[in-house]
């Protein structure tokens, strides 16, 4: 049998569909949970139901970059396992790395000639064993680190806010750059969006309900102005 | 202890659990693909050969998996965090949505209810990422067909576009901060350092900064 037979085999749907569920379930008691203590902090419906749709407005573009770079998983990997691996866990460059190792092992190119069953079963190996590496330490660390970060203020409470202000613009500050000195497209988009996106927060103080499509909107012209460059 | 402080306090007792045991949950079902190939269909790699290409993997994402938990963690909170290592895609969408709710919201990132709100947005994150992946994956070849390839190249772009928004908008909260960030990160990535290496020079040093400018009066708690 075509190793893209098994790969794509409702057995194969199956296993990766149970793995999907338990983050489901974890969404579903996160956010059940957070309703409630919300609720008990205060927090009035009308604050928690403008995050979710923030949330849900911010995450559809993000995703539909996720969703057309996991197609050049799909030739290797399936498309089961691919779906599972970006749903949870995962990211496309880690995945493409995984394959890549396990096809190099077998003196094979992803997908190429020689390509089959065995080198697949390597890359599902190697992806699920070498994740335990993020998440094994997290699921025990993650306290310690909520301890570290209060620590770090040295009990001023009031400082914990600009710790995670300071983390976010050194973290888009990182993230970003490497886009804007690339030069080509990746510069227009970057700058384009930066552009767009000041200018519709300012518009936001007027035009209230801008805000939460902001993000989105500054994302899509990012995207278009990058098109006439490509 | 006010009533707020002790709701909270429950709260990341009851996170802290059910972290732990979704993410363990998660870790070992998502064994399931490798061993239904085992037992279904009789492939198994040899040990060797899955130590050699577990070791390679491990060898490049090391610094990663020791740094990257840590370094987002002031950003995505106790329960951001749980959500975001389980789920996966954490630069490119968990963050960006936590942020955005927490904004559109009105609450401070880095409070209690900075946390309760990212975990309502993010957790709405998990069911449209997971809704657009499985529409993409089952009809993604047709639907994707019909695009000319300049179209799908421009997908691309979303990414850049994002991060870019995000800087500027990071101007608004304090371009004092950004003003030291940005050079910071500017000069070691044409270094040519890897990106893992320079968010943790940036983040640490930007962090440190920002207690110092904060004790000179340089910059305020923002609102």
């Amino acid at each position: 049998m075509h190793y893209s037979a098994i790969a794509n085999s409702p057995g194969m749907w199956l296993a990766c569909a149970i793995v999907v569920l338990v983050i489901i379930t974890q969404a579903f008691i996160f956010m059940k949970k957070a309703y409630t203590a919300g609720l008990q902090m205060g927090i009035s419906r009308e604050t928690m139901f403008k995050g979710m749709r923030a949330g849900l407005i911010s995450s559809i573009g993000p995703s539909f970059a996720i969703a057309v770079t996991l197609l050049s998983l799909i030739m290797p990997l399936g498309s089961p396992f691919s779906w599972l691996r970006l749903s949870v866990i995962g990211s496309v460059p880690y995945e493409l790395m995984a394959a890549k190792t396990a096809a190099q092992i077998y003196g094979v190119e992803l997908g190429g000639v020689g390509y089959d069953i065995n080198t697949l079963a390597l890359a599902v190996w190697t992806a699920t064993i070498a994740a335990g590496g993020w998440l094994i330490p997290s699921s025990i660390l993650i306290p310690k680190y909520e301890m570290l970060r209060v620590k770090i203020v040295q009990g001023r409470e009031e400082l914990l806010p600009l710790l995670s202000v300071a983390a976010l613009i050194a973290a888009f500050s990182s993230f970003s750059l490497p886009y804007i000195i690339k030069g080509g497209p990746s510069t227009v988009a970057a700058i384009t969006g930066g552009v767009v996106m000041l200018l519709l927060l300012f518009l936001s103080t007027k035009v209230k309900w801008l805000r939460e499509w902001a993000l989105g909107l500054a994302m899509l012209a990012g995207m278009l102005a990058a098109l006439p460059f490509i | 202890m006010t009533d707020k402080e002790l709701s909270y306090g429950s709260f990341i007792k009851e996170i802290i659990l059910w972290g732990r045991i979704t993410m363990l949950a998660a870790f070992v079902l998502s064994f399931l693909p490798a061993l239904y190939l085992a037992v279904w269909h009789g492939v198994v790699p040899s040990f060797g050969l899955i130590i050699s290409s577990v070791t390679t993997i491990v060898a490049i994402y090391f610094i990663s998996f020791l740094a990257e938990p840590l370094l987002y963690y002031p950003i995505l909170g106790i329960s951001g965090s749980y959500m975001s290592w389980l789920a996966g895609n954490i630069f490119n969408l968990r963050v960006p949505v936590s942020i955005a709710s927490q904004n559109c919201a009105g609450v401070k990132e880095g409070t209690p209810e900075g946390d309760i709100i990212s975990t309502l947005g993010m957790g709405v994150s998990v069911f449209v990422n997971i809704i657009i992946l499985t529409i993409v994956v089952l009809f993604g070849s047709s639907m994707f067909s019909v695009l000319p390839d300049k179209a799908m190249k421009a997908f691309d772009y979303i990414l850049p576009a994002l991060f870019g928004a995000f800087l500027f908008a990071s101007t608004l909260r304090s371009y004092k901060i950004a003003l030291f960030s940005v050079p910071i990160a500017l000069v070691f990535t044409l270094f040519g350092l890897p990106g893992t290496a320079v968010l943790f020079i940036c983040l640490i040093s930007t962090i440190y900064f920002s207690f110092f400018a904060y004790k000179k009066g340089w910059v305020k708690i923002l609102e």
